[in-house]
């Protein structure tokens, strides 16, 4: 064979027509092939696809910053409010489960719970407000032990995690 | 894969690649994970403490109106309006529906929601037009957490936006 299936098979390339030197158009001005006119084009996709992934790394880097990440656990429904505000404080993440009190996902026992908020009060002082998340069948009382706690550790600010409901 | 093409007997060195089945494929595989995903907004709803530990300039004023919010082991809820610290007025005591078997049924809601909203213009009228914006929750040990977020939603709601939430 003379030539393979993908030299029949392809397109007139961009960067073959971009080439001033051995164009396909010789010195006659005529194409070589088959004498007539090549009617196929091809898009230079490499600019545009340059200027996408540089938005999306633009995007991601800035955005980062702004997402504050909540794990919920499998058997844990948050409950749901309608009038609920989007998270823009930073806060210390305090997680009632059936196994216990998770505090920035370390556990913790209610005994220990005001000695680690206050050492954590006095550590990251840029998280003023505690984020509670707990699931909706939870008696007060234990939410309760966390306001206490929370109290005398000097916390004031309280944000209840919450799902958004329809309006 | 390169492309050789000859021309001339010389052989073409540029090599080609035809990216774009790649990023065909590339973006059907985000599409997809873009429509298959399960997005889970989560919200927040702020509280301050109520007792202690309050700063010097979140103490209210005197003669700022309130509510104090009471809710019982039994479903009941009481709304007290305070025009100001002495007084004592607009008392209202909500009853819950019972259900079929006569228990203690849910909290009626929507009374709840009127009522606050009654107080709300109550405030403005008796207190010289200065808005109801400060409320306490007092709820029992027994009160279930999906409760107190609902009055915390209703009272954002009707436009209260301090609220203090006592601990037990």
């Amino acid at each position: 064979m003379k030539s393979g299936i993908l030299e029949n098979q392809k397109f007139h390339s961009p960067l073959e027509s971009m080439k001033i030197l051995g164009s396909s158009f010789g010195r006659s001005g005529k194409a070589h092939r088959g004498g007539g006119k090549n009617l196929s084009f091809s898009l230079n996709l490499t600019t545009l696809i340059d200027a996408f992934c540089i938005l999306v790394i633009f995007l991601l880097s800035n955005m980062s910053d702004q997402f504050f990440e909540v794990k919920m656990s499998k058997g844990v429904q948050l409950p749901m409010a309608k009038e609920g505000e989007n998270i823009l404080s930073l806060g210390v993440s305090i997680r009632l489960e059936p196994q216990g009190i998770f505090l920035e996902d370390q556990m913790v026992t209610d005994q220990d719970l005001f000695r680690n908020l206050l050492e954590m009060k006095k550590n990251k002082k840029e998280k003023n407000a505690l984020v509670i998340q707990a699931d909706q069948r939870t008696d007060f009382q234990r939410i309760s032990l966390i306001l206490r706690a929370g109290e005398q550790a000097g916390y004031e600010k309280y944000l209840f995690a919450v799902l958004p409901e329809k309006k | 894969m390169g492309m050789m093409s000859t021309q001339n007997n010389k052989k073409d060195l540029n090599v080609e690649l035809n990216l774009l089945p790649v990023f065909d494929i590339l973006s059907v595989c985000i599409c997809f994970l873009l429509m298959t995903v399960v997005w889970v907004q989560v919200k927040t709803l702020e509280t301050k403490q109520a007792l202690g530990g309050q700063a010097q300039e979140d103490t209210p004023s005197k003669g700022q109106p309130r509510v104090i919010i009471t809710m019982s082991k039994t479903n009941q809820v009481m709304i007290v309006f305070k025009s100001d610290e002495n007084a004592r007025d607009g008392i209202s005591s909500l009853i819950p529906e019972s259900n079929e078997n006569g228990n203690s049924g849910e909290v009626n809601w929507i009374r709840v929601e009127e009522t606050l909203q009654k107080m709300s213009q109550m405030a403005l009228s008796k207190s010289q037009n200065v808005p109801l914006t400060m409320a306490q929750i007092l709820p029992s040990k027994a009160t279930e957490y999906k409760q107190v977020i609902h009055i915390m939603d209703i009272l954002k709601k009707v436009g209260i936006k301090n609220i203090g939430l006592s601990p037990i």
